[in-house]
């Protein structure tokens, strides 16, 4: 209930500043418009900067778990030299804060050609996205049992038919939630976008930075809103979705 | 005819010490169900998994039909596993699962529906089709799992412990349908198991495993009649081993010379083993003179340790009343239940049974404290001579 709280009520103020004119000391509420709304929409870059962010935190999710995958179900399932040592190998891109990476990545990846590209872009988030997914999916694997694919293939099935009609549908809530740890990983992310995208690809976080630094209120908490508002519908659809098909199939907790 | 055939099949994990399955060669008639027994962590479960391609072998070959399939990928194999845990996919209803291996080989969904329902009529699950498989009983899983194997029409059918997570009962009728499929469909299988009894109960020939070597393979009756090496013995419930010496296809302890025809010649130290219901008792003119240690009362039997001279014997005897401890009988051996075994590297062998309490034990016609020793004693008569 107190978690509950603490999430929801500093998006009371923001709502209330979105639909307001100004919001001046004494006042318990606002003067109310929609002005900050009318611009969010109205402005052309605002659509484009969500287009973006869509599709760079789509394509960083499908390309940390085609990475993360293989990675992911040896770590869950197999037992080996120095596997303490390769866990925390992966996770150092959660632990190691995006800033002291990020100026080595930006000259690199100058050289590379991919600073100022999508592909760029795209790859700069991966390598922070690449721990949550590969953690995310090796717990799932870890309560897997490898011989399910066995019993698959002694029935004839070959590996791509094993992974998409035998292990894809029996990890399928917990690939999900990796996938959209991942997805949200990427979706907040703004310093590597900033350094590494520079102004070619113009995410939702880099316009809410630009508009909060404006010093228009209203403004950056109608883009805020927009910010959180996938997020919270991609949560919410999930988690309905996981409750349902958990329960309907027995989920992979039977073995 | 030899269906398939293992060539000194071995395999040694990465890191391992020592081979986990040693230079196997195995060779298994068309038709036939062939039990792979042996203790847990023997190897058996690894010899069944290069048989289906799911391990590959360090060295040895695997040939089905004559032609080694070691090339051929486990889905292209035509040999299906039927695995401890059911494994049922969860996400599927049980006729989706029955269905599956048809699917992967592309049959047509209207042939799949109607095999699907043979099979399930097979296994005595008509009208569970369209459930889930956490809406099924162990044994009911176990048995769609049977089916699924089945419905692909393997050559060869394997069974790694079906049974050991199901109940005495459903235990028992598993078998019989996988004896009944087996002479239905003369299909070949190779089943693991544990489980003596379960063994002797399907084999057509037994493996026994023992550290990743076959150290028998044979009938089930030659398990109880002729064990080869005391290993073998212990397995299959010998638990007597007296020290002998052989000589040609005579053996010498301290309850007398056995001779033993079908015996292998050999000269030197070897156990004589004696199985606990080979002992009856006798009038007091014509057996063994034994002294009970100690009596357990089994229900239909009751087991007894003897002290019979100089050496320790664990009998179980059908006798109307319980003796008690200390008191005398008389007993003589059946032959057919007395072998002669080599001791696995061992030169010496003693008795199993070893007493709590190895105090002298009063005779009826001697002393207070006197032990009786086997020169104290007049020889017995030779086994073979005492059998009607």
């Amino acid at each position: 209930m107190f978690l509950y709280a603490a999430v929801v009520l500093p998006v009371i103020p923001i709502v209330m500043w979105s639909f307001s004119f100004r919001w001046a000391y004494p006042r318990l509420v606002p003067e109310w418009s929609s002005r900050a709304w009318d611009y969010v929409f109205g402005q052309q870059n605002i659509v484009d900067a969500i287009i973006t962010s869509i599709a760079v935190s789509t394509a960083v999710t499908a390309l940390s778990l085609v990475l993360g995958y293989t990675a992911a179900k040896a770590l869950g399932t197999r037992e080996f030299k120095g596997k303490t040592a390769v866990e925390i190998f992966i996770l150092l891109p959660a632990i190691v804060p995006v800033i002291s990476a990020v100026m080595g990545m930006q000259g690199i990846f100058t050289r590379l050609y991919l600073t100022d590209t999508f592909l760029g872009v795209v790859i700069g988030h991966t390598v922070f996205t690449m721990p949550y997914m590969i953690m995310g999916l090796s717990s799932v694997f870890r309560n897997y049992n490898m011989e399910y694919e066995q019993a698959a293939r002694t029935l004839g099935a070959d590996r791509w038919s094993v992974l998409m009609e035998v292990t894809v549908p029996a990890i399928f809530p917990g690939l999900v939630v990796a996938c959209l740890f991942a997805f949200v990983v990427s979706w907040s992310q703004y310093l590597l976008t900033l350094m590494i995208g520079g102004t070619a690809v113009e995410t939702l976080p880099m316009l809410l930075f630009a508009l909060m630094g404006s010093g228009d209120y209203a403004v950056a908490s109608a883009v805020s809103i927009v910010f959180i508002l996938p997020v919270l519908i991609l949560l919410v659809l999930t988690s309905r979705f996981l409750t349902t098909n958990g329960v309907a199939s027995g989920g992979i907790n039977q073995i | 005819m030899t269906f398939m055939e293992l060539r000194s099949l071995t395999k040694r994990y990465e890191g391992a010490k020592t081979e986990c399955v040693k230079a196997v060669d195995l060779k298994v008639d068309e038709g036939q169900i062939v039990v792979l027994l042996g203790p847990s962590g023997c190897g058996k479960t690894t010899t069944m998994k290069m048989i289906a391609g799911l391990i590959e072998p360090t060295s040895g070959d695997v040939l089905i039909e004559g032609r080694s399939v070691l090339s051929t990928p486990a889905e292209k194999r035509d040999v299906s596993m039927v695995f401890q845990k059911p494994l049922l996919f969860p996400h599927m209803t049980v006729a989706q699962n029955i269905g599956f291996g048809l699917k992967m080989r592309g049959v047509p969904k209207d042939v799949i529906e109607r095999k699907v329902k043979e099979m399930l009529e097979l296994v005595k699950l008509e009208g569970y089709g369209g459930r889930r498989a956490n809406q099924l009983s162990g044994g009911q899983e176990q048995r769609v799992s049977l089916a699924r194997a089945l419905i692909v029409e393997p050559k060869l059918l394997l069974l790694d412990e079906p049974l050991s997570a199901l109940d005495a009962e459903l235990r028992l009728e598993m078998r019989e349908l996988i004896r009944e499929i087996n002479r239905r469909y003369r299909i070949t299988m190779m089943f693991v198991t544990h489980d003596q009894q379960e063994a002797v109960m399907l084999a057509d020939r037994i493996a026994l495993m023992v550290d990743g070597e076959i150290v028998q393979y044979d009938g089930p009756s030659a398990f109880y009649t002729r064990p080869r090496t005391r290993r073998v013995a212990e397995f299959f419930g010998w638990t007597n081993f007296v020290p002998a010496i052989q000589k040609g296809r005579t053996i010498t302890c301290c309850l007398g010379e056995f001779t033993f025809p079908g015996l292998e010649e050999h000269d030197g130290p070897i156990c004589l083993t004696i199985r606990p219901e080979a002992a009856v008792l006798c009038p007091e003119d014509q057996g063994y003179r034994a002294v009970v240690r100690k009596a357990v009362y089994m229900g239909t039997r009751i087991d007894y340790e003897v002290e019979c001279l100089g050496s320790r014997l664990g009998i179980s005897l059908d006798s109307e009343r319980m003796y008690e401890k200390g008191e005398e009988i008389h007993i003589k051996l059946i032959p057919s239940k007395i072998w002669a075994v080599k001791c696995d590297g061992k030169t010496v062998c003693d008795n199993r049974v070893v007493w709590e309490n190895p105090a002298p034990f009063k005779t009826t016609s001697g002393g207070a404290g006197e032990t009786i020793a086997p020169s104290v004693l007049d020889p017995p008569k030779l086994p073979s001579e005492q059998s009607p």
